[in-house]
């Protein structure tokens, strides 16, 4: 088992091998949206971790257009000439990069895209023996992540410990509270819904961050059963000291109290995201009005005019002809049924016409309770 | 670009809007089916209609492009195949995917020509490359790419390129945003944007809607484009109304048939935009990045001028039919669009209803005559001149 972490500094690497850590994250600030590091910041960690034998994965995350990608083509090219052999992307620009113009292995990074089986393969399949690991967004369920296990068979990466990033822009929002420089606001809702956001700004734009953290460290076992290996825990927001610590040993052991230590370190709301299930479809039904559907039979139109007490429009939108006697079975846009026997039958002039053509307008006795927008179909 | 000028592609979200689209001088036509898209509030078209528009567009020289844009999970691929097929039955000219496993999927059933949706936030010529090498004919670039980048992305790539022109758009990345995921268990990449980013605020003392972007406009830029090697220019809103739209493609059309002409671009499309709801207009990343003068901050939009209605019928020398829209009164001062040329104006003194009853104010959702005006056409949008 794999336990991954960013860092930043020589102190940071150092105190990770002491304690076992085998791979580590490094973030160059043009490549990596929360990045602090210059070239030769990130050169230094390169050289350092791979002297402790450690393996160092440059994480490539920001999303570039054309021109930003070519100005930092070059800086990724140097990374593997110092003996980087893995990026971490998201971007498919960032992707084919490095497929195409170096030999470094790709972890890739799932995201809000890829939710499907079909999606994962197909990345298998292009990046073929060039993808190491795929990194499992964090609203991934239990569900596919079992799924992706049985049925992709790679390497996976979950995230035990971190915030969740709802949004993300490149443009620089906060310039009227912080001016040009970096930094970080809550940000309250003002209308519905219980929202409180962490907004940063830096360099590449503006991030919001949900106001709980994600945490699946309730869940290190099950995921362990799932048998998967490599583990992520990202604390480049949290300023507790030795929470790194707390956290190698309680990968390693397991031991309730030392999660409830690392918890009361914490001091965060923490979620498990959509883990346990993903309701976030279910609102979709009720959206979608069943009830203007066309699904019975001879479909006569659709009612486009209502004058109460006095006739209905018809816009005759199906095969069906009417004429005067005609049974007609209506649905109102709320589910009601009525039934209707044409007493007379209009043209917009106003004329009586023997019966209806396709495309047409006609005009029929008023039925009450029928509104714009009823579906009418000839009664069986 | 078949006429020297990019494929203006609009938005159609009923029959009724790909309709004014086309009639308004869309090349193309963008629409979803009951399942797969991003809009899942819109009137969707069935497969039925989806095969009776496309039969409409085609008979009128027009394209068909079927989006299948939600970021699917492995239970919404349920039916995909089946609606695939059906696609290809009905000769779609496209369709608009923003997944890779879906884009995959229909490759190995299907000879459907597939256009990457600005969803997938392709910004980038190795991107595009990365495109090229799966069979992608065209991608949809995300909002974040200038007209130049456009361009090389086009000429490093050598496929089509189309670019936002006008319309709302998302603060964040396209595809980036989980607000409504988190705030309101609604899957935004599968239709259910709530738009959060609409909202008000609080950051330290101050209110503000600072997560609200201006909606793009790119109808000054027209020349820049055309010069470009551009595509395909997309108007967004398949929400918006058929006043919205029939406007705005209008504006597009004359400007770029303007463009074809090279004829120097009439100010009066930049006015006919103005009239139309908008939450301020710039533009975009067109030409510079965006930067915080790009934020809504009013929160509301200006009122401006209200449909009244389309016309459904014409009664050479009688009358004609007006599907009402928005209400008005007989007092009102009415302007018809035209396909083609500047807005008329006519009076609704003479309005009766269909059996020639005298109205006095038109009700939303019913049908009103006016007396017949010549050049009117049927398909006409009608507006209510706001009152000074």
């Amino acid at each position: 088992m794999n336990l991954i972490l960013y860092a930043d500094n020589i102190d940071q690497i150092n105190e990770l091998f002491i304690q076992g850590v085998k791979e580590v994250i490094l973030t160059p600030k043009n490549l990596s949206r929360f990045g602090i590091n210059s070239f030769d910041q990130v050169k230094e960690c390169i050289n350092f971790v791979l002297n402790k034998k450690m393996i160092p994965v440059i994480e490539w995350d920001i999303l570039m257009t054309e021109n930003a990608i070519l100005a930092c083509s070059e800086e990724v090219l140097r990374y593997c000439d110092l003996g980087v052999k893995i990026f971490r992307v998201k971007d498919t620009g960032a992707i084919y990069f490095i497929k195409e113009k170096t030999q470094a292995q790709i972890d890739l990074i799932q995201g809000y895209s890829n939710q499907n089986i079909d999606a994962i393969l197909f990345w298998k399949e292009y990046l073929k023996g060039r993808l190491r690991r795929l990194i499992v967004s964090q609203e991934s369920t239990k569900e596919f992540i079992k799924s992706i296990v049985e049925k992709v068979q790679i390497p996976l990466e979950i995230s035990l410990l971190g915030k969740i990033l709802v949004s993300y822009t490149p443009r620089r929002l906060l310039v009227k509270y912080l001016g040009e420089a970096d930094g970080i606001k809550d940000v309250f809702s003002l209308e519905e819904g219980a929202s409180q956001f962490w907004a940063l700004q830096n360099v590449h734009g503006t991030f919001l961050f949900y106001h709980k953290d994600f945490s699946l460290l309730d869940y290190l076992q099950q995921l362990k059963d799932l048998k998967i290996e490599h583990f992520r825990v990202d604390l480049r927001f949290f300023k507790a000291s030795d929470l790194t610590l707390d956290l190698i040993k309680y990968f390693d052991t397991q031991d309730a109290s030392g999660l409830l230590k690392i918890k009361e370190k914490f001091q965060h709301q923490l979620t498990e995201g959509f883990f346990e299930s993903n309701s976030s479809d279910r609102v979709f039904e009720k959206l979608k009005n069943e009830h203007l559907k066309i699904n019975k039979d001879k479909f006569v139109g659709e009612v486009i005019d209502v004058k109460k007490d006095e006739f209905l429009g018809v816009l005759i939108k199906g095969d069906y002809e009417i004429s005067q006697n005609t049974l007609l079975s209506i649905m109102t846009p709320d589910g009601k049924e009525k039934f209707i026997k044409i007493l007379f039958l209009k043209n917009t002039s106003w004329e009586d016409i023997a019966s209806s053509s396709h495309a047409s307008i006609v005009y029929i006795n008023y039925v009450s309770g029928i509104t714009y927008r009823s579906l009418v179909f000839v009664k069986d | 670009m078949a006429s020297g000028v990019p494929e203006l592609v609009a938005p159609g979200g009923s029959f009724e809007k790909l309709q004014v689209a086309i009639s308004y001088g869309a090349d193309a036509v963008y629409i979803a089916g009951e399942n797969f898209g991003l809009r899942t509030a819109a009137f969707n078209f069935t497969n039925e209609e989806i095969g009776k528009a496309t039969r409409y567009a085609h008979s009128r020289n027009k394209k068909i492009y079927v989006v299948i844009n939600a970021f699917l999970h492995d239970k919404d691929l349920q039916g995909l195949c089946e609606f695939v097929k059906y696609l290809e039955d009905c000769k779609v000219d496209a369709v608009v995917v923003s997944d890779f496993g879906v884009i995959s999927f229909i490759k190995k059933i299907s000879k459907l020509n597939i256009h990457l949706s600005t969803q997938n936030t392709c910004l980038n010529s190795y991107g595009a490359l990365l495109c090229k090498e799966i069979g992608i004919k065209r991608i949809v670039l995300g909002r974040e790419v200038s007209i130049d980048e456009a361009q090389m992305i086009k000429a490093k790539s050598g496929l089509e390129m189309e670019l936002f022109i006008h319309g709302s758009m998302c603060m964040s990345y396209s595809g980036n945003c989980l607000l409504s995921n988190y705030s309101f268990n609604r899957d935004s990449n599968r239709g259910g944007c709530k738009h959060s980013c609409r909202f008000l605020y609080q950051i330290d003392n101050h209110k503000d809607y600072f997560y609200s972007s201006k909606d793009l406009m790119g109808l000054e830029h027209l020349s820049l484009i055309g010069n470009s090697n551009i595509d395909a220019l997309k108007i967004e809103g398949r929400m918006k109304t058929l006043h919205y739209l029939a406007t705005v493609v209008k504006a597009y059309r004359e400007g770029l048939d303007q463009l074809k002409a090279q004829k120097s671009m009439d100010q009066s499309q930049l006015f006919e935009l103005s009239k139309v709801m908008t939450r301020d207009y710039f533009s975009g990343n067109l030409i510079t990045k965006a930067d915080d003068q790009s934020v809504f901050e009013k929160g509301k939009n200006d009122k401006t001028e209200d449909i009244a209605g389309i016309v459904l019928e014409v009664n050479e020398g009688k009358h004609i039919l007006l599907s009402v829209k928005s209400a008005f009164d007989r007092n009102d001062q009415l302007e018809i669009l035209p396909f083609v040329g500047a807005a008329k104006c006519i009076d609704a003194l003479e309005m009766t209803d269909v059996s020639g009853k005298n109205v006095e104010r038109a009700k939303t959702a019913t049908m009103v005559k006016l007396p017949f005006t010549p050049d009117i056409k049927t398909g006409n949008i009608v507006r209510i001149k706001r009152k000074k």
